[in-house]
């Protein structure tokens, strides 16, 4: 869709505005600061989206507020019509143009994307809304068109360099390549210190040994005086426990009394009825030898013996008396013979036996009766004997019992008693001098030397194994002593030692290939990363080449919802943040036309609305811009271009733009100044010889004089007019020399003058690329900021009246960069950003007596802004008070020029008396520069001499910050840098690297390869940028603290600030003592524990490198 | 007797360690501390076994002037076998400022300017006097001299001069070369009895000369004495090879180079070829991965060869067909155009886009290696 016509009938301070036939392409509505351009555009919006009452908008008085728009749409023209009353109703109808009844859909026309925020933020842009980019980069990102995904691939890549990083450093304090590397070193140092122990005895080892000697004889005394201590306990303890067991059966024998006496009663008897057996027994022995006889005779056995031997006997006879008779005969005589004398023979038997049995049998009677009376006699005897004994045991302890149990009362009575139980007691003390009165007593004292005997036992223990462990240490250093090491010892530590070199050789050679691969991963993320801009991305990235000529090369947009710009003098992409205001508008401008382009092929144009967003931007920026929205108006995108700048409006009308006079009001600002100034100057319409432009009136009852828009190229400023004075005073002109800016170094001047930039004229009619790019090709090596700087505060100050260099230089440092910036600021605001930035850390050398700039000089500024003149004014005309003359007389390169100038002046008598004074003033200022000059090349010496001497004696710090030191900073001369002397310094200088900032933003490779020198490798040059930004972020560090930490592998105020105390200095200590430590130590103090705490203790308050 | 015997030996260099060795197992370890004090000890015995008169030392026994005394401590109790059968010990090669530390041994000691006269007096005794170079030795003795190569011959019948070097003259022909001296002069290194360190490859050990005084002639004959020996093996794989078919020609490869004398071979492999990668969890072609992997598979013992470390040559390069990745391709097309910057040598070719160099100075191995764990 197109505009074609607007018209406010009533909105705020806009009444009967009409705008009418647009062009499709550019249209210019050129007007004075508060004529109502800014409410237009507002009037714009709430026509198309509602409009929401602003309280700071004027309200008009008609209650009622409305407009309308033609737009141009595919369906035809359509008429929106707006109206809003103060009660809050609000109507929008659309209509057709060609049938003028309404159409069915009641909305704006705009494609369903542009919603009121987009279209406020994209599409209708003015001062507020240009350095706002949520929205915008939000829709650049989303803009999937055209986009290539390598997500996933990115992430794959950022975990492999992830795991890279964690593979060599671990997770900062532990674990990693570096780590074991720094273990094994460590060991190693170990080693070696074993080694030197090994060759080399202390000499404090024979006073070792002798204090050895004498502490072991300490303990083997405590030790006996102990075993003697115990002794007597256990004897006391001995003593004690029998006293104590006496006592208890003392004290347990009155219960048995009674007990006792039974006892005793019993014995008696027993002891009775033994002596009465005695008396029996001996009774019966004598009896028994008075009847042994008769018992014999009594004997049956024997009688029947007997009566055998009778019958026998008889029967012999029988028959003797039968063989005398007759009547028988000799058969039966000789039987009854036979007969007779074996009965005979038996008798005779018989009685030998009873003979020999009668008298064994009576000796044996006799012995055994003899023995069972002696051994019953004795028996009796004997228990009679016992039983006495134990009666008279018993009757003892009987007695004692008696005395025992008066013991509570014998003490009390002893005195008086006379009973001899009593005297017993009392006489023979069984407590003797113990003093010991009861029982409970005894059982404390032997409590109390049962602990004290475990206490000793226990000190006797410590002791003595206190003496083997310095008997075993004793005779350790005794063989140390003798030299009792030997080769195999010593061969057993190098072999440990040459171990671990091989081993650190392997990690070495892992960690730099570790290294390479994290180096060429960041690579392969940063083309990847590229890959993945999108298309918004890649037009944007085209179009800020272009707005910023080449200083901004990419956009690229990092995960995930950030952008960030890659520009030619920094390695690493910078945030939007970190961007010039300048720089941040254009690229601003540059996201916006490409998402423009490309939502528009999909989704058709919409109007783009631009309030003055060239404001910040140079005189070469602001025409590549103007050149850049040429182009996309040829494609077919309408723009519309309110400004208040003739120089923007020039720079249209060369591209052929539709350029009008946008005049609702007039209003004159009332003198702020005591003295008033004069016209300020006219506006001169440039002699344009191509063909003219119709401009249409914008308003019809203000016409205005149409300016001829012509299309030169190259571009020809021309003066129209002849220089004219004016009654501002302005403290710098454009044909003042640039030595006369503030602040600038010899060194800069130097380069400035040898690129034939003698003038301001010359250093404002160059841009900052080409500045660089000379002063470059000179040799010379000039940060683009610093240059930015230095033709901001010339700008400031040849343009705004009033405004002093120094001023001018603050006003830039605090952000304020252009005229047109401090024009639309309001003075408030200039006192917040300038007194904001004067309290910062680097604000605070532009503070005056240490003081902040003051409210009114900050109004002042805001006011001298709203008289400033043009470059071509400046040009053009001088300040009447101005009584420095012009440079270009001088015998330089432009002195041709000036002649030129000079000789186009009318030789009026005014002219020719400021000649005059030229004249005779040229000496003198000549004289005056050669002095100045040379002062300062005395005061740069004396400041590189102090600063060299501030290096080596390494005691003059940089700058404070709460109290502590930084001794290095990012602005520093490199040759403060440590590990960097006056040559290496030199090296660098001549590649352009001056400043630690340098330093530090180039790449290791880069600087490597630019140096070309064998001993510088990227690896150093690595190792001395991390020892500076160690410095500058790390407050009171000084160079070789970084050295050592750097080659210790603490490269980070993060991994200092987590590291022990006790485990840094395991790494330091032993480094400090290698062959590099000694070179870093030199003959100063090797760092100790606690030097090492403070180190931890400083990182700890670090400062962010950008800080720095 | 007109035979002279006598073992010839360089530098001991007792108490120098023996480097290369990382992570060694226990028995590896033992062996490398003791290694330099075992080969004396060989070179004694051998000495011994050859029924030398003298052990003609050519070299320091130190290369550190600090452990000059606990060296000879432990060398005097060594050379008490020597004293028993009969063997001279002389050392020539320090100057007569060691002296002093040096007669603890009871050794002949030859100054830097000396020479050591050897003549047969009776059928079974050999002397031996010190003299200057200057002057001439006797008619028919033996002079040995500590002499450059380039130095001039000894002013005697027959001349042996011991060139001092850490490496054998005859090392890199066989262990049993032998060397004669038809000119009544002979000229040789002998070489330490032990390398110490990687770049000594090759045999280490002693020079048993016999000299026949009256023919006269000399011969030379080899012994070897290390017992720890390094050795760089050169590796050439088919194309396409993968890292754990690497393995196994490597491990096959130190199978082939046990031996069955009591000696460790020390080996730094070098492969050369195009290898691949496969996409297995387990395959990696890191330097360090592949040592670690061998190592776990090797079974030295002590006959048998211990990897010491593997790398690539400069000509071996790893397929990246394999990995399609787009990752993987930008991480190629990287190390490719760093290698461009930094070797001149590098020069990209068609082949090169699918294949990258591991050589030294490559991250190739590494950065795939790392791609494929977090993929």
């Amino acid at each position: 869709m197109h505009l074609t016509d607007l018209r406010a009938d009533r909105f705020g301070s806009l009444n009967e505005i009409a705008v009418e036939n647009l062009s499709r392409r550019i249209t210019v509505l050129y007007g004075t600061n508060g004529c109502g351009k800014t409410t237009f555009v507002r009037f714009l919006r709430g026509l198309l989206f509602g409009f929401r009452r602003n309280a700071s908008l004027p309200t008009t008085e008609f209650g009622t507020e409305s407009g309308l728009a033609k737009v141009q749409t595919p369906q035809g023209v359509r008429t929106l019509r707006r109206s809003w009353s103060t009660s809050g109703i609000e109507q929008l109808s659309v209509s057709d143009d060609f049938s003028r009844v309404a159409v069915g859909r009641q909305d704006n026309q705009l494609p369903a994307w542009v919603t009121e925020d987009v279209f406020r933020e994209i599409f209708s842009v003015g001062y507020e809304e240009a350095d706002r980019f949520d929205l915008l980069t939000r829709l650049c990102i989303e803009s999937g068109n055209g986009r290539v995904g390598h997500d996933a691939e990115v992430q794959q890549a950022e975990a492999a360099l992830v795991q890279a990083v964690r593979d060599r450093d671990g997770n900062g304090v532990q674990g990693g390549v570096v780590h074991r590397i720094s273990e094994l070193r460590r060991r190693q140092g170990e080693l070696q210190g074993e080694i030197a122990q090994l060759r080399k005895p202390s000499a404090d080892l024979p006073s070792r040994i002798e204090q050895l000697i004498r502490e072991i004889d300490a303990a083997s005394l405590s030790i006996d005086r102990i075993d003697v201590r115990l002794r007597e306990i256990d004897a006391e303890i001995i003593r004690l426990e029998q006293l104590l067991i006496e006592l208890r059966r003392r004290n347990i024998l009155p219960l048995n009394r009674h007990q006792l006496e039974e006892e005793i009663r019993g014995v008696t008897a027993r002891l009775d009825r033994w002596r009465e057996i005695r008396g029996m027994i001996q009774r019966e022995t004598e009896g028994r030898r008075v009847s042994s006889d008769a018992s014999l005779q009594a004997d049956d056995s024997v009688r029947s013996i007997r009566a055998i031997v009778s019958r026998l006997e008889e029967r012999t006879q029988t028959l003797t008396d039968r063989l005398r008779g007759t009547g028988f005969t000799d058969s039966e005589r000789t039987r009854d013979a036979d007969v007779i004398r074996q009965l005979r023979g038996e008798i005779a038997a018989l009685c030998q036996y009873f003979g020999h049995h009668e008298r064994t049998t009576a000796r044996h009677m006799e012995s055994v009766q003899a023995l069972l009376a002696d051994r019953t006699f004795v028996d009796a005897t004997q228990m009679e004997r016992m039983l006495e004994e134990q009666l008279k045991t018993l009757r003892t302890e009987l007695s004692r019992a008696d005395n025992v149990l008066a013991e509570a009362t014998i003490p009390k009575y002893s005195d008086s008693c006379r009973y001899s139980g009593h005297q017993e007691v009392v006489s023979g003390d069984i407590f003797g001098n113990s003093g010991f009165r009861t029982v409970a007593e005894v059982e404390a004292q032997l409590q109390r030397l049962r602990a004290e005997r475990s206490r000793l036992v226990a000190e006797r223990a410590s002791t003595d194994e206190a003496r083997s462990a310095k008997r075993i240490l004793l005779e350790r250093l005794r063989q140390e002593l003798a030299g009792a090491s030997s080769l195999e010892q010593l061969d057993a530590l190098r072999a440990q030692i040459a171990e671990l070199d091989a081993e650190i050789q392997l990690l070495e050679d892992q960690r730099r290939q570790l290294d390479r691969t994290e180096s060429s991963l960041r690579e392969v993320i940063e083309r990847l990363k590229a890959r993945t801009n999108s298309r918004v991305l890649e037009t944007a990235s085209q179009y800020v080449r272009r707005l910023t000529e080449g200083e901004c090369q990419q956009i690229l947009a990092t995960l995930p919802d950030r952008l960030v710009v890659q520009t030619t003098h920094h390695v690493e992409p910078l945030a939007l943040t970190q961007l010039s205001r300048g720089t941040r508008d254009q690229v601003a401008l540059a996201l916006r036309l490409a998402l423009i382009q490309v939502r528009a092929e999909t989704h058709g144009h919409v109007p783009l609305i631009l309030d003055d967003v060239f404001i910040s931007s140079d005189d070469a920026r602001a025409t590549a811009a103007v050149q850049l929205l040429s182009e996309i108006a040829q494609q077919g995108q309408q723009i519309v271009f309110f400004t208040c700048q003739k120089d923007v409006r020039d720079l249209f009308a060369r591209f052929h733009a539709d350029v009008r006079h946008f005049g609702a009001r007039v209003e004159v600002p009332a003198p702020v100044i005591p003295a008033p100034p004069v016209l300020l100057h006219a506006y001169v319409e440039p002699r344009f010889e191509a063909r003219p432009v119709v401009v249409e009136p914008v308003v019809t009852h203000q016409p205005i004089v149409t300016p001829p828009v012509v299309v030169p190229q190259p571009v020809l400023v021309e003066p129209a007019s002849p220089a004219s004075a004016t009654n501002w005073l302005f403290y710098l002109e454009t044909d003042h020399g640039v030595e006369d800016l503030a602040g600038i170094t010899l060194g800069e001047l130097e380069a400035l003058r040898s690129t034939g930039i003698m003038t301001i004229d010359d250093l404002l009619t160059r841009t900052v690329p080409q500045l660089e790019e000379a002063t470059r090709q000179r040799g010379f090596q000039l940060s683009v900021d610093r240059l930015h700087a230095l033709r901001g505060q010339a700008e400031l100050t040849t343009r705004v009246p009033m405004l002093r260099r120094s001023d001018a230089a603050l006003l830039f440092a605090a952000g304020i960069r252009s005229v047109e910036e401090l024009s639309r600021l309001r003075p408030e605001t200039v006192y917040d950003r300038v007194s904001e930035f004067q309290r910062s850390e680097a604000g605070s050398r532009y503070r005056r007596g240490g003081r902040l700039i003051d409210r009114q000089q900050s109004i002042n500024w805001a006011r001298y802004g709203q008289f400033t003149r043009t470059l071509d004014d400046a040009r053009h005309s001088r300040s009447r008070f101005s009584t420095k003359t012009s440079s270009r007389t001088t015998a330089s390169p432009a002195l041709a020029i000036g002649g030129a100038v000079a000789s186009r002046e009318p030789a009026s008598s005014e002219t020719q008396k400021v000649r005059r004074r030229r004249l005779t003033e040229d000496t003198t200022t000549e004289e005056r520069r050669a002095k100045r000059l040379a002062r300062r090349r005395r005061q740069v010496s004396s400041l590189r001499t102090a600063a060299v001497e501030a290096a080596i004696d390494d005691s003059v710090p940089a700058e404070r910050s709460g109290g502590m030191r930084f001794f290095l900073s990012r602005t520093s001369e490199v040759e403060k840098a440590p590990s960097i002397g006056p040559r290496t310094a030199e090296m660098l200088e001549t590649i352009g690297v001056r400043t630690v900032e340098d330093f530090l933003s180039m790449a290791p490779d880069r600087l490597a390869e630019k140096l070309a020198h064998r001993r510088i490798t990227p690896a150093v040059i690595q190792q001395w940028q991390a020892q500076s930004r160690l410095m500058c972020q790390i407050p009171e560090l000084r160079g070789h603290d970084a050295q050592i930490l750097v080659a210790c592998h603490v490269v980070t105020p993060e991994s200092l600030a987590s590291q022990k105390p006790a485990e840094l200095f395991a790494v330091v200590e032993p480094f400090c003592r290698t062959k590099e430590g000694e070179r870093i130590v030199r003959t100063g103090r090797k760092p100790d524990l606690a030097e090492v705490t403070e180190w931890i203790q400083w990182a700890a308050n670090a400062r962010s490198l950008r800080a720095a | 007797m007109s035979v002279v015997r006598f073992l010839h030996t360089d530098a001991l260099r007792l108490g120098s360690p023996v480097a290369g060795l990382s992570e060694s197992p226990d028995w590896l370890r033992k062996v490398a501390a003791s290694a330099v004090r075992t080969s004396v000890t060989n070179v004694i015995e051998a000495a011994i076994a050859g029924r030398c008169q003298l052990l003609v030392v050519s070299g320091r026994i130190t290369e550190l002037d600090q452990d000059l005394d606990l060296s000879v401590t432990w060398l005097a109790a060594q050379t008490a076998a020597l004293k028993e059968h009969g063997v001279r010990l002389v050392i020539a090669g320090h100057p007569e400022t060691d002296f002093s530390a040096l007669r603890r041994l009871d050794a002949i000691l030859v100054g830097p300017h000396q020479r050591l006269d050897v003549w047969s007096s009776s059928i079974d005794r050999v002397e031996c006097v010190v003299s200057s170079r200057s002057t001439t030795a006797r008619p028919g003795a033996l002079g040995i001299e500590v002499a450059l190569a380039s130095s001039s011959r000894p002013l005697a019948d027959l001349a042996y001069v011991a060139v001092p070097t850490c490496q054998s003259s005859t090392h890199a022909t066989s262990l049993d070369a032998v060397a004669s001296a038809h000119d009544r002069h002979l000229r040789l290194s002998a070489g330490s009895p032990q390398a110490i360190n990687p770049t000594e490859r090759g045999t280490f050990g002693c020079q048993l000369v016999e000299v026949d005084l009256a023919r006269p002639a000399m011969t030379a004959r080899f012994c070897p004495t290390d017992v720890i020996r390094f050795a760089q093996e050169l590796v050439t794989c088919r194309n396409g090879m993968h890292a754990s078919q690497l393995c196994d020609l490597l491990r096959e490869r130190s199978r082939a180079l046990a031996t069955t004398g009591r000696r460790t071979t020390v080996v730094e492999w070098v492969i050369d070829g195009h290898l691949g990668v496969s996409q297995a969890a387990n395959e990696s072609l890191c330097e360090l991965d592949l040592l670690k992997d061998l190592r776990g598979s090797v079974h030295a013992g002590h006959s048998g060869a211990w990897p010491c470390r593997i790398r690539f040559s400069d000509s071996s390069t790893v397929s990246v067909a394999g990995h399609r990745s787009v990752v993987a391709g930008e991480f190629s097309s990287v190390v490719r155009d760093r290698l461009a910057r930094t070797n001149h040598r590098f020069v990209a070719s068609d082949s090169d886009v699918i294949s990258l160099p591991l050589g030294s100075g490559s991250e190739a191995a590494l950065g795939l290696e790392l791609l494929r764990r977090v993929a």
